[in-house]
């Protein structure tokens, strides 16, 4: 059986650990075709991904991962050619890939995990994208909607205040600078909560240049040798609740929309500019390839 | 210290950075403590390897403005242009220089594409006080304090499928005001001798002050006289006279509008005649790095410049650079031109 080890990050909130739980579940019911399939539960301990997945059936929110070094998962997987796989990820929390950009530091471990890869899956949440927005644009639209400007407390400059596309194309030139220097170039980026801006009507190619576009021309300039391609995922279907903040109302009905679908796979969606499935383990199959 | 390998059910409990329980409890006696992968009493149950160990972060790269060292590696390396950008103190130069990166961040400029920075968190701090981050209500610019030398901002872009790497100095205006005062004060800008493009700013809102008028004037042939008796420029370098604050201008009367215009196309001449041997070509431009309001679109003008850096061959069209293309300019950011004078 073969070692394979890909590196999900994400910033903190971005869905790392929904998609985590919506692969299990996906591999392990095989109620969808899928590349990669489940091989067997041998030589693992499945605890933590079947937990991940019980609460994602249930329509919970995950319970955001804390520690840097987080909680590493293996699968035992088999792709198309019937070659078996042990595919090692480790569920890292999204304050990790924070701190490389805000704090200029690195965990170890997860550094650990960064030059032991064959790839990067790099998860953006599509709908809380933080955007370069300019002080004149916001005081006119303000007074064109007839709304008075008021004082404001000017706050000073913070690396958190970056505008997401920075972050990650920082973050992307940081795995291939000293110390890091990953051995990776391959990349597969998933524009998490597709669900929510789907709507829009572009595609995920599209999604990146309008929206990231500092990202796609980083990527498209090939100046760090990324080899890439980007994914609409919606890992939930929509909105999963908390124990402690339950929905009501149309919140409600719309998760039990999802709750009565027959088999919770077909919550899943995954978008790329040439088809539709909800084949979470596509992603994964190219950055091993 | 000894690496030791201890891991925690506990969500809130950091023990595997810390050391420490966050209950205070020894690790015999927490029950959330997970000892060979096992917890005596787990709220969460995990599957955790013992993967942790308490060792030192490891210290990343900044992204802070480039050191000259650092600036003379990227230019050894690779195909590449430096420019120094010099004016007086609220020229405009931290202004222009933040307008890049935020344009790019629009998209691609013209057939320019942007591959990387070593800069971006300088270019952040640049950039802040013109977002809405900064929750002001006008944009403003920080200007570099005296006292901190030079630094270098790094772009690497992509012109017709070319690679090329921009390195743009800053240094206080101070700094370049006192080469008025003595040339040898010059001998330390090494941006200016290395420099492939030499901008020199004129402000454009003090040009529009009657009483300060002249002496804008009289500070750009007096900073360029200093440059040239202090023996760092080249004699092969591009200048560009550069209006800054186009954006207060274009709102002043048409009085003042028009006479800050003949002002600047007046500086223009005179150092043509004055420095039009130094330089292998002088041509003048006009921006709007960060205006104060949508009459002109965020960093109006930087795209000519940034041609006139990677481009140093094709000389551009001077009348293109003076009747600038304020209806595709403004077409571009989603603003309608007002047809007002340019």
């Amino acid at each position: 059986m073969k070692e394979r080890s890909i590196t999900i990050c994400g910033f903190p909130e971005s869905g790392k650990t929904s998609y985590l739980a919506a692969l299990w579940h996906l591999v392990t019911t095989g109620a969808e075709q899928t590349t990669l399939t489940f091989e067997s539960l041998r030589n693992g301990d499945a605890t933590h991904l079947n937990a991940l997945a019980a609460r994602w059936r249930n329509g919970l929110r995950q319970v955001r991962t804390k520690t840097p070094s987080g909680t590493l998962v293996s699968m035992n997987l088999k792709d198309a050619s019937g070659d078996l796989m042990r595919l090692t990820l480790p569920d890292l929390s999204g304050e990790s890939y924070r701190d490389m950009f805000e704090v200029r530091e690195c965990d170890p471990t997860v550094a650990d995990f960064l030059v032991g890869s064959q790839g990067l899956l790099l998860l953006i949440h599509a709908d809380n994208i933080k955007q370069p927005h300019m002080v004149t644009t916001v005081v006119a639209q303000t007074r064109a909607l007839g709304s008075t400007i008021a004082e404001r407390q000017e706050v000073p400059w913070e690396a958190r205040l970056a505008p997401t596309q920075v972050q990650l194309v920082e973050l992307l030139q940081l795995f291939c600078l000293p110390p890091l220097n990953v051995p990776f170039r391959r990349l597969a980026i998933v524009l998490s909560a597709w669900d929510k801006v789907e709507v829009e009507g572009r595609g995920p190619q599209q999604f990146l240049a309008e929206r990231l576009p500092l990202l796609k021309q980083y990527l498209n300039s090939n100046a760090d040798g990324w080899e890439w391609k980007v994914y609409g995922v919606s890992a939930q279907g929509g909105d999963y609740e908390k124990e402690d903040e339950r929905f009501t109302g149309a919140q409600l009905e719309k998760l039990n929309e999802l709750k009565a679908l027959d088999e919770p796979s077909m919550r899943i969606k995954v978008v790329s500019d040439t088809s539709t499935s909800s084949d979470l383990t596509e992603p994964i199959s190219w950055l091993m390839s | 210290m000894d690496a030791i390998e201890i891991q925690c059910s506990n969500l809130e409990c950091r023990v595997a950075e810390t050391g420490k329980c966050v209950e205070g409890l020894s690790f015999d006696k927490c029950p959330h403590i997970l000892r060979d992968g096992t917890a005596q009493g787990a709220a969460i149950a995990e599957k955790v390897e013992p993967i942790a160990q308490i060792r030192a972060n490891i210290q990343l790269p900044k992204a802070e403005r480039l050191e000259l060292a650092d600036a003379s590696a990227i230019l050894r390396s690779a195909r590449s242009s430096m420019v120094a950008i010099v004016g007086p103190t609220l020229s405009g130069k931290t202004s222009l220089i933040a307008s890049l990166c935020n344009l790019f961040q629009q998209g691609p400029v013209d057939d320019l594409q942007f591959a990387r920075s070593r800069t971006l968190f300088a270019f952040e701090q640049a950039c802040h006080h013109a977002r809405a981050a900064s929750r002001r209500n006008s944009p403003q610019t920080e200007h570099t304090h005296r006292g901190s030398g030079v630094g270098f901002y790094h772009l690497a872009l992509v012109h017709n499928s070319s690679p090329i790497q921009l390195l743009l100095s800053d240094r206080p205006g101070e700094d370049y005001r006192e080469v008025a005062d003595d040339p040898n004060n010059a001998s330390s800008f090494v941006e200016i001798r290395r420099a492939d493009s030499i901008l020199i700013l004129v402000n454009g809102e003090l040009l529009l002050d009657l009483t300060a008028r002249h002496n804008v004037r009289q500070d750009t042939l007096m900073i360029l006289q200093g440059l040239k008796d202090g023996d760092v420029l080249s004699g092969s370098q591009r200048l560009a006279v550069v209006l800054t604050k186009l954006d207060v201008i274009r709102t002043a009367l048409t009085a003042d509008h028009d006479r800050a215009q003949r002002d600047f196309d007046g500086i223009v001449n005179l150092v043509r005649a004055r420095f039009g041997e130094t330089f292998k070509e002088i041509l003048p431009f006009k921006i709007a790095a960060s205006p104060a309001t949508e009459i002109l679109p965020y960093a109006f003008g930087s795209n000519e410049l940034l041609k006139f850096w990677v481009e140093p061959q094709a000389a551009t069209d001077p009348k293109l650079l003076q009747n600038i293309h304020p209806a595709r300019a403004m077409g571009r950011f989603g603003i309608a031109d007002d047809g007002s004078h340019s």
